[in-house]
């Protein structure tokens, strides 16, 4: 039972290339084969694992474990989650040590780092619509005014006033994101 | 030379990323930024990207890999090894807290408020960190086309970033090579 979470889980981070996200449809294909949890759990999972801190691939592996094999299970699916990483990253850095001064490495980076950059941007666009965007509201409506709520264009421009002065104190911006978040409750509350 | 950080600096570095990282792991930039880069130069901002994109293709969760990755580069194996450790282990100490005593807590109103403000508040950093990383990575016609056509492919052909990271590295190597130029800048 145990070994067959490790096993399991051991694939999942084998296949999950590019993103946590990739790891759900493995998630329900376990369902059917040993019944560790149902389709609803992962639903709950997802929503679990963006209110907690650490990767959302960690998150969901931990507690997938857990509910398969209690604090064991958690142990061993985290660890069999990250174990590919914990192979390859070695191997990799060391030949990329090895030609660091190498003028290909340097040409193959070049055509990288933009790539990577417009990932990031990618990443960063999905976040802007998932938390600023009303995309059901407006596909419902049909209205401008549907799209995007004034509460959330003001808390953007207040964000991006803070930001600019915390640039260099993410982890503030974060806290101070939590303790706004509070404030909109009891306001929207008594409102 | 590069400043030599102690085994447990890491380890409380990657712990601190971990405790305030939520959602995927492309929110783990910003905080590599300003730590990794600017505070403890225990890396570049281009090796930053560097270990960023090749984490996008190597098996595995992508903020695990970026974090052996440039633990490896600042102490070896052992770094690389506290540096996941940290980076995971707010990720698991909640889950258990999750799983054991509080369920579903994501149901509460107050707690959807909450993440919804840090969410816009993530979604800035992320931004800033773009201008950022800009200034380095997208600077002639080549590297402009490689970032609209990668942000293209992802977002209207949902083109898999491994895809996108593999074709870009071979298209630089070629355009290069092509252009015959005798050193990168």
């Amino acid at each position: 039972m145990l070994i067959d979470v490790f096993v399991e889980f051991f694939k999942i981070g084998c296949v999950a290339v590019g993103g946590g996200y990739t790891v759900i449809p493995f998630l329900y294909y376990l369902i059917p084969v040993y019944h560790w949890y149902e389709a609803e759990t992962i639903t709950e999972m997802i929503a679990v694992s963006n209110v907690t801190p650490g990767p959302i691939g960690i998150n969901m592996a931990t507690y997938a474990g857990f509910q398969a094999g209690g604090f064991l299970g958690a142990v061993l699916a985290t660890v069999a989650v990250v174990l590919p990483s914990i192979i390859i990253v070695p191997i990799l850095s060391k030949i990329l040590k090895k030609y660091k001064n190498n003028c290909f490495t340097e040409y193959v980076m070049y055509g990288l780092r933009p790539a990577a950059v417009a990932l990031i941007t990618v990443a960063a666009l999905q976040i802007f619509k998932s938390s600023i965007l009303t995309i059901d509201k407006f596909a419902s409506t049909h209205r401008v005014s549907d799209l995007v709520s004034l509460k959330a264009v003001c808390m953007l421009c207040f964000f991006a006033v803070c930001g600019y002065f915390l640039r260099k104190r993410p982890m503030l911006l974060i806290l101070l994101g939590a303790i706004a978040g509070v404030v909109v409750y009891f306001i929207e509350k008594i409102l | 030379m590069k400043k030599k950080v102690s085994l447990f600096k890491l380890f409380w570095i990657f712990f601190k990323i971990g405790l305030v990282l939520f959602g995927g792991g492309y929110a783990i930039l910003p905080f590599l930024q300003t730590e990794i880069v600017e505070k403890e130069k225990i890396c570049t901002q281009e090796q930053m990207i560097d270990f960023y994109a090749l984490a996008q293709c190597v098996p595995g969760i992508v903020a695990g890999s970026v974090s052996m990755f440039i633990g490896y580069s600042a102490r070896s194996i052992l770094g690389a090894l506290v540096s996941i450790f940290g980076m995971c282990l707010p990720a698991f100490v909640a889950m258990i807290i999750f799983a054991t005593m509080l369920g579903n807590i994501s149901h509460y109103p107050l707690v959807q408020s909450i993440f919804n403000e840090i969410g816009i508040a993530v979604c800035i950093l992320i931004f800033l960190t773009i201008l950022e990383l800009w200034k380095k990575s997208v600077h002639d016609v080549f590297t402009s086309t490689i970032f609209l056509v990668s942000l293209c492919a992802t977002i209207f052909f949902h083109v898999s970033p491994f895809w996108v990271i593999i074709l870009s590295g071979v298209f630089g190597l070629a355009a290069k090579l092509i252009k015959g130029e005798p050193n990168a800048d």
